[in-house]
Parts: structure tokens; sequence; C-alpha cells
């Protein structure tokens, strides 16, 4: 473990709030995305993940860690989620067999560095100039096309094509880098 | 140079998000396209990850863990005190210290914490006053909530459905904030219009700087000055304007002023100012203009004003105005 995390743990042993939640904040989005990710249902993810920090937060006391903070995380999103998908196959069987077997491949040592991407993601979409930022999200969040964009903000569909070139270039030089599960 | 290059990069984002959309793989785009692009591929994959990331919601997430945490540790406080006292004796101690504690803090919190409600059911305007010396003008129909608490911490906040104005105290350390439907209204000192209706949330500003986000995922923000308005849609979309509605507080101020207005836009106004119901004969047509000012008129002037103008009979029943030409 090393020094920022052990200082980290101390803190919230100690029964830092403060610093819990900038723990939570830090993870839990990301850590949805990994759960999401097996068993495919945002509702029992987003449950599965708030369990996981209250219960880390109330044995607090207790919790020993070897290799890091987010590691942990990881693992105990893929224990339960493992867990989870096992329960449900006992009730509905083989079908879902199959399907958690391909979730073992969801490595938590791969599914870490969500936690990194997201933060950059987020970085980069701060940093980019405003008219750019709205283009890209009006076209990947709110699925709108170029022309719809263009209209919308009163700006030709060349300028909608050459700030959405703009942002995935951003996107990509800082991102590309990173390794997704498929 | 660099311009062509990001279009081209936009296009060709454009032509792959909807093959993704109908599902057809990569092969139907020519293969130097691919060649070149396959980084960006890449990257629109990553970036699916990210979006599917960004819809949780970790501030509410947050609120809810920690709502758990904190009353859960109400539950324990007194199980983990004092070892010293035994624990019959303790109990005791405990329990009569606990309750008279008890009661004063909660006759004190009660009052600061439970949730201040001003309703305006009346067709006269509802002047609400703040712990911190502002004020608040309701429209009919207008609710404004606010806990006494949250005066006293970082910022002033308060809740509002339906239409109302402020008029806000300035103080720079405590930002006032308006959550009103998908709307977040960021405020040091200044006055401004909030309307909130069923899909969307119209905010127009008469004094100061206004800070407007949208309650959303998304980071949108924009900030209005003095005659800018702005409208938060329900999907959390944020579009800002001039405001050139010049009757924006005429349900405040009874002052109308109408600019070649045409008739259907002065009776929606006069309806909205004084809570009243129009109603316009079918042979009327309702594109002719009028320019005309009223400054705390009464109703009744007003609609007389009106039918004289365009050569009207006004039949009267209650609130309710019937407008028929005169042949």
């Amino acid at each position: 473990m090393n020094k920022a995390d052990h200082e980290l743990l101390k803190g919230i042993k100690k029964g830092d709030v403060a610093l819990f939640e900038a723990l939570f904040k830090e993870l839990y989005a990301p850590l949805c995305g990994y759960a999401n990710k097996m068993l495919q249902n945002k509702e029992q993810a987003e449950e599965l993940v708030q369990e996981i920090f209250y219960k880390f937060w109330m044995d607090r006391d207790k919790i020993l860690i070897h290799t890091s903070v987010k590691s942990y995380f990881y693992k105990a999103v893929y224990n339960l989620c493992l867990k989870f998908i096992e329960h449900k196959n006992v009730v509905i069987n083989y079908q879902n067999q199959v399907m958690a077997q391909q979730h073992e491949s969801y490595k938590p040592e791969d599914a870490m560095q969500y936690s990194e991407m997201y933060k950059i993601y987020k970085d980069t979409l701060k940093r980019l100039p405003n008219r750019c930022r709205k283009v890209f999200q009006l076209s990947r969040n709110y699925n709108l096309k170029y022309y719809e964009i263009a209209e919308k903000l009163s700006i030709s569909i060349k300028t909608v094509e050459a700030e959405m070139g703009k942002a995935l270039k951003a996107f990509r030089q800082n991102l590309n880098q990173y390794h997704i599960i498929d | 140079m660099k311009n062509t290059d990001n279009q081209a990069i936009g296009q060709w984002a454009a032509l792959w998000m909807n093959m993704e959309q109908a599902e057809l793989k990569s092969n139907s785009l020519d293969n130097d396209a691919n060649e070149s692009f396959s980084g960006y591929k890449y990257t629109l994959k990553i970036l699916d990850v990210m979006q599917e990331i960004e819809q949780f919601d970790t501030d509410k997430a947050w609120k809810k863990v920690l709502n758990t945490i904190n009353s859960d540790n109400q539950k324990n406080t007194i199980q983990n005190g004092n070892k010293f006292i035994k624990p019959a004796k303790f109990w005791l101690v405990a329990a009569s210290v606990a309750f008279i504690l008890g009661i004063s803090v909660f006759m004190l919190w009660s009052r600061n914490n439970t949730m201040q409600y001003a309703i305006n059911e009346s067709n006269t305007v509802k002047v609400v006053k703040l712990p911190d010396g502002s004020s608040v003008y309701l429209n009919t129909n207008a609710q404004l909530s606010y806990k006494i608490q949250h005066f006293n911490t970082k910022t002033r906040t308060v809740m509002l459905s339906g239409e109302a104005f402020f008029e806000v105290e300035p103080n720079p350390q405590k930002p006032f904030i308006v959550e009103s439907g998908k709307a977040i209204i960021k405020v040091l000192g200044t006055s401004f219009n909030v309307k909130n209706s069923e899909t969307k949330v119209e905010i127009a500003v008469q004094t100061g700087k206004v800070g407007v986000f949208a309650n959303s995922a998304l980071n949108h923000d924009v900030m209005l000055v003095a005659g800018d308005a702005a409208v938060v849609m329900d999907n959390g979309t944020i579009e800002k304007s001039m405001n050139t509605n010049d009757n924006f507080i005429s349900w405040l101020n009874h002052k109308l002023v109408f600019k070649a207005q045409p008739l259907a836009q002065v009776i929606m106004d006069i309806e909205n100012t004084y809570h009243c119901k129009i109603e316009l004969a079918d042979s009327l047509s309702s594109v002719q203009k009028i320019t005309t000012t009223f400054n705390n008129a009464s109703i009744d002037d007003v609609i007389t004003s009106i039918s004289v103008a365009f050569n009207l009979k006004v039949e009267r029943s209650g609130n309710n105005y019937k407008l028929i030409p005169i042949n």
C-alpha cells in the first residue's frame, strides 16, 4: 500500500467523513460502470456499490488492505457481482450460468483503470472550449444529428463537424493509451 | 489546414456513429477511411464506456449512503458510552440527560430544520420575507419552501414551484440558490423572476448577475445579466436569450407595455397579470396589433381601453370576459 492510501485509510479509520466522501466521489461512478457491465442492470449495480461503501465505513476499524484502496473496491465489486449472479443462477439457472462464465473475464485488475480514465475524460471535457463541448455533448449525450446541432446553436454544419473533430482529437490523445474490456 | 482536418474527423464520426446505431459493420466503409480513422474508432468505444459511467449520479448516491450512515450512528452513540459507569446506572443517567437535552435541542432544531412552506392560493401577490432579509413575491399558486437552518450554512437555499420574483439581499460570502424544476439558479445579490411550468423553467433578470445551472449530469451553465433571460428545459438543456418580454413582472407591478403586440399576445399578458379569463369571439382576428401602456390600471380600465381601441363589446361574468366585435 502506498503512502497516500495509508494516510487515507488512517483518516477514515479515525472517522474522517470528508476523506470518505472524496473517496466515494472518485470511485462511485466508475465502480457502478464496472458492476453494470457484469450485472447488466443499472439499479442493481448502484445498490451493490452503495452497499460496499456502506459496509466499508461501518467496518472501517477492522478492514485490512494489502494492495491498494482502489483495488480493494474493484475486487469487492467483482466478488459481490459474482455472488449476486450465482444467486440469480440458482433461481434462473442455465442461461445465466453461461453468462456468469463470460463475466468471469471482467477481471477487477482490468476494470481498475476505469477510475483514472473517467477522471481524465471529465477533465478533458471540462477543458474543451465552450462551443466544442456543447457540440460534443449534444451529439453524444443527446444523440442529436449534426444538422440539428447546427440549427440549435445557429452555426454551420461544417463548424459542427470541425468542433466534433476537435473534441474527438482531444479525447483520442488523452484516452487511447488505455485498455478497455470488451 | 487544421480545420479541414477536424472537419474530416467529424464527418467520419457522424458516419460511424450512424452505422453503429444501425448495427452495420465497418466493412461498408471504404478501406482508406477505415485505416486512417481506426484510432478514432477506439476513442468512440472508450467514450461509450465513459458515458455509461457518466449516467450514474454520484451526488445523489452519496446523500443516500450518508443518510444511512447517519441514522445508524444515532442508534449507536448511546451504546458506545462511558465504560466506567455501571450499565444500570449508566442507562438511568444517559436516559435522563438524553431526555432533557433531546427536548431542548429538538425544539430549537425542529424550528430550524423543518421545512417552511409559503403557498399563495390567492389572486393577489404574497410577499415572503426570508431570514436573511431577502424578499420573495409569490404569484398565484406559487410555492416556496426552505429551512431556516439553510440560512446559517454556506449558502442560502430555497425551492420554488410556480412563479416568483426575488429581491436578494447582497451577501458575497453566502450565495443565494433557487432550486426550481431542473434549474439551479445561483446569485449573490440581485433581483430576478423565475417561472416554473410543467416542462420548463424560465428565468429573467431585472438587476445584477445570475448564474443558471441545469440539474443534470451535464455541466451546462450560463451567466445572465440584467435584460437577459434563459429557459431550462426538462431534459437539462439551457437556452439563453435577450429578454424581449417587457411584461415579465407585470403580475407583480401591474405595469403593461405593448409595442405593436398582436391582440392574442396582449390578451395572454392581461390574463397572466390579472388572473382572469378573456375569450375572443371567433370572428375576431387575433393578429391585429396594438401599442399602449398601462400603469397600475384596474382590470376594468384595461379591458375598456382594449375594447375601445378595437371597437369591441365586453360581456363579463365574474372573472371571465368575452370580447365581441360591434358591427
